[in-house]
């Protein structure tokens, strides 16, 4: 089996975090690490792009849109009749933009 | 299989046969709670097909109530979030062509930065076609909140830059945190294939940070 080069390194590294190398690959990647500290720099900084990305702030719907959406809700709860006849008549009375036909 | 949400705040979701079934019966908390669990990514996987924040606001109320409209006829073969994504990517995508016939956006050219990994290494016609043009300098660790910031903006920009594809895959993968598996069936692609594309997604993304993080007293290199 031939060691592994620094080109074949970083092709592989996905494959790696995922899991998806056989035992063979697995040793020629860990092992290469061993040998070049380039490789072992790159690895280490896609694991701190990864774990930033997981940092981001989620950005969040707008109030207005939230409330669109819980009014569309309430619309469709209302207008259909649910076979078990729970019939749930809040939020008459709020004026969603979407409410109207009742 | 409904999978645990790495990111959402507050309690997990129940199991989809229980969430699927109050919503059918109308309870509003339930909605709610996936509203605010769900929509984040949501808004972000829009926001790779669409031009701005607020196109892809539109594309995700008109993907919820969507929801709404169809859930009754939810048959379980795929997870409910699966499901709510496949809807949320195919309104985004309509949305992105049909913006794109008025509004110039070089960001929807899907070869753009499709060119692969090969960019650090000589070409194989070198001498040394295993030698990096410059090998990984060691980054130094950002300190205090100023510089996470400045991190995430420069994340964000470079998430700008990446072909549609590429995008949606390192935020399901990376932003969101899902599985390759769920990802796989959110798209509709083999595992192969997402690979690749988060493969040259985070390929990228670490160029990008590189650039930032060893650019001289903060200043993006002249190179
Ligand atoms: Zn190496």
């Amino acid at each position: 089996m031939s060691a592994m080069g620094c080109d074949e390194f970083v092709e592989q590294v996905t494959a790696y975090l995922d899991g998806a190398l056989d035992t063979v690959n697995v040793n020629r990647f860990t092992g290469h690490i061993a040998d070049c500290d380039g490789c072992e720099v790159y690895l280490r900084q896609i694991r701190v792009t990864i774990a930033e990305l997981g940092r981001l702030p989620g950005p969040g719907l707008a109030d207005r849109t939230t409330a669109t959406l819980l009014a569309a809700f309430r619309d469709r709860s209302a207008n259909e009749t649910p076979s078990e006849g729970s019939q749930d008549v809040r939020g008459a009375g709020f004026p969603g933009p979407l409410s109207g036909s009742s | 299989m409904p999978e645990a949400d790495q990111k959402s705040p507050g309690p997990a979701l129940p199991a989809d046969d229980v969430v699927v079934a109050a919503l059918r019966l109308g309870d509003e908390e339930m909605f709610a709670a996936l509203l605010s669990a769900w929509s984040p990514g949501m808004l972000q996987v829009a926001r790779a097909y669409v031009a701005d924040d607020h196109a892809a606001e539109d594309v995700v109320q008109e993907a919820w109530l969507g929801v709404l409209r169809g859930i009754d006829r939810f048959e379980a073969r795929s997870s409910l979030r699966t499901w709510i994504y496949r809807i949320v990517i195919n309104k985004a995508k309509t949305r992105g062509v049909r913006d794109a016939r008025t509004v110039p956006m070089t960001s929807l050219t899907p070869e753009k930065n499709d060119a692969g990994l090969s960019i650090d290494f000589h070409g194989p016609e070198s001498p040394y076609p295993d030698a990096r043009r410059r090998p990984p300098v060691v980054w130094p660790s950002p300190e205090g909140e100023i510089l996470a910031h400045e991190v995430h903006e420069h994340i964000v920009q470079a998430l700008d830059n990446l072909p549609a594809r590429q995008r949606v895959v390192i935020t399901l993968r990376d932003v969101q945190g899902y599985t390759s598996d769920e990802v796989c069936a959110i798209l509709e692609i083999t595992a192969a294939n997402q690979r690749v594309l988060l493969h040259r997604a985070r390929a990228s993304l670490r160029s990008a940070l590189d650039r930032y993080m060893t650019a001289p007293s903060g200043k993006e290199p002249t190179r």
